[in-house]
């Protein structure tokens, strides 16, 4: 549905956006991942139309939107990494200003602002100066004003940063009741994990190009070389470690307070040979698991370790 | 039909802030003060007392001239900051994100200035009525010194926002303004026609003619101002200045006799000059490569 095709931004000599292809599914919520500079303000912003590209194209619904102004302003909703509120305003009255200049008619405006200030949960706030909001109802305000076109596209430029705990999960569902209402969700940050239980897929960007794309799962078994495999023994610590030691596929035996912790290379039916071994050798095992990816390291993996 | 977005919300807030009643009444507490300055320091005569209703008419100058200079210098002050204004408030990008295109952005701005500058000259209406009490001057001439103000400060008002699309900062883009109208349009014009007359007269020996100081002044408020005073009230403050070269035709005879014509139009056009530049260096596509 959306897709961006050999985009590239380039500054004078410096190349912001290099080559860059994306392809994200309709009602979905894309996870724009990289390291601060990596070419990600510079994407949404060409995608947003406030930037030129230098050339390549971004097709929503086989409409390429550079080239069409209009097409664009209609079907996309972008919110920044900034607030951008008239403090001097009631938030009905916020909402009534960006309806004006999408040119809704007056009649259609109010039960549309009530519509989604209830989205945000910010319907008791209606009457409120902007100016009293908290950070995160100021970002619940931002997300519902970038909607009031009813775009396709929700651009939504590190949407988390700044936001206690409570305000990401608040965003987190308000993102997930959007997605329900059709909408793809194109959202940026330079913290993987904190995209990773929200997104459906996510593509890390890094000096402009995108390197890997895919669901997170996906991602991480692909950029995960080794498994690391975590066992604890009832009882028998050492007579475990010593059948570790034989074995010529087990590396990086870390001994923890209660359990072990190794690398292994193989396929799963050597690991299941590994812990039948185990169990024959008289061990009780009270866990063998294998131990999830660590996604900050795969991120800095990926980026080759720039992460600020 | 949809009143420009941009405008409706200016007007909105500039009318719920204190900051525009404070403006209006030091305004009109201003131009009151220079007509009680003006009544009891001319009209009176200072041996016995007596009124002289026919300087009346000097009273209407002086009440004109502190409009006109008070215009010139509130309508930079009210707009300077309106694009770089919404820019250090982080909302240019979201505002060129909408359906508004550049030039709707653009005129919202300048109208919701020009409404509340045209509030502030209406404001002191009463004040003017004084004038009319004695006679001397037609409400048709006070309509046309208004236009004329109005004219002003609509062209003060296009160059303040284009020079606030130019620069990022609220203060530069003032400082800058004041400099152009202040600094070349007012003063700068003055002396390079001086210098220009001076220069030319020492080196040839003849008199230089009107067409550098015609092309030149046209861009000078003050001087298309007492052009129009000199019009309305058959003074003689601009005319002879302009008018002493022997060999001038009926045609710029008639174009200095009704200068404030000229001043008038350039006012119009340098409007939409810089109206058109701002829509072009708002554009964020155009602007940044």
């Amino acid at each position: 549905m959306l897709e961006i095709k050999h985009l590239v931004k380039k500054y004078g000599k410096f190349t912001a956006v290099d080559d860059l292809n994306l392809s994200i599914p309709e009602s979905s919520i894309f996870g724009f991942v990289g390291p601060n500079g990596a070419g990600k303000t510079t994407t949404m912003k060409i995608m947003s139309g406030l930037l030129k590209a230098t050339s390549g194209s971004v097709m929503i619904d086989d409409v390429d939107v550079t080239k069409n102004p209009k097409a664009l302003k209609e079907r996309i909703g972008y919110m920044p990494d900034f607030f951008g509120v008239y403090d001097d305003l009631k938030v009905s009255e916020y909402m009534d200003f960006y309806a004006g200049t999408y040119y809704i008619p007056y009649e259609q405006r109010e039960a549309l602002i009530d519509n989604l200030l209830e989205i945000v949960d910010l319907s008791h706030k209606k009457d409120s100066y902007v100016d009293n909001l908290s950070r995160g109802m100021k970002q619940r305000l931002c997300l519902a004003r970038s909607l009031i076109h009813d775009p396709k596209v929700l651009i939504l430029d590190e949407p988390a940063s700044g936001l206690d705990p409570r305000a990401r999960v608040e965003m987190k569902e308000v993102l997930k009741q959007l997605q329900t209402m059709g909408k793809t969700i194109m959202i940026s940050s330079h913290i993987l994990p904190e995209l990773a239980e929200m997104c459906t897929e996510v593509g890390i960007i890094d000096k402009g190009h995108i390197v890997v794309q895919g669901s997170v799962q996906e991602i991480m078994k692909q950029m995960t070389k080794t498994r690391r495999i975590q066992i604890r023994p009832l009882e028998n610590m050492d007579i475990l470690l010593k059948l570790l030691e034989e074995q010529p596929f087990v590396e990086n035996i870390v001994e923890n307070t209660f359990d072990v912790e190794f690398s292994f290379q193989q396929t799963d039916k050597e690991l299941a040979s590994l812990l039948k071994q185990i169990v024959l050798a008289d061990i009780d095992v009270l866990y063998f698991r294998e131990k999830e990816g660590n996604l900050e390291e795969i991120f800095m993996q990926v980026t080759g370790g720039e992460q600020k | 039909m949809m009143m420009n977005p941009v405008l409706r919300r200016e007007i909105k807030t500039v009318l719920r802030s204190w900051k525009m009643f404070a403006v209006l009444t030091a305004y009109v507490a201003i131009v009151t003060i220079g007509a009680v300055i003006f009544i009891y320091g001319t009209m009176f005569n200072s041996y016995d007392y007596s009124f002289d209703p026919e300087e009346i008419t000097w009273m209407y100058v002086v009440l004109c001239a502190i409009q006109m200079g008070l215009i010139l210098l509130a309508a930079p002050a009210m707009t300077a900051g309106c694009i770089s204004g919404e820019r250090e408030r982080q909302t240019l990008d979201l505002l060129l994100m909408t359906k508004m295109s550049p030039l709707s952005i653009v005129l919202g701005k300048l109208m919701s200035s020009m409404a509340t500058l045209i509030l502030i000259i209406i404001a002191t209406l009463p004040i003017f009525s004084i004038v009319f009490y004695f006679g001397g001057v037609s409400i048709f001439s006070l309509l046309i010194m208004f236009l004329f103000i109005i004219a002003t400060a609509c062209m003060a008002c296009s160059i303040s926002i284009f020079f606030s699309c130019i620069f990022k900062k609220t203060v530069v883009s003032m400082v800058v303004v004041y400099l152009l109208i202040g600094g070349v349009f007012c003063i700068g014009t003055l002396i390079v026609v001086v210098l220009q007359r001076g220069i030319y007269y020492t080196m040839y020996q003849t008199d230089p003619g009107l067409t550098f100081p015609l092309v030149v002044l046209c861009s000078n408020p003050g001087v298309g101002f007492f052009s129009l005073i000199d019009n309305q009230l058959g003074t003689d403050m601009i005319y002879s200045q302009l008018y002493y070269a022997y060999k001038n035709t009926s045609f710029l005879n008639t174009i200095v006799k009704h200068y404030w014509v000229v001043n008038f139009v350039f006012d119009i056009v340098i409007s939409m000059v810089f109206i058109f530049l701002a829509t072009i260096f708002v554009s964020p596509v155009k602007k940044r490569k």
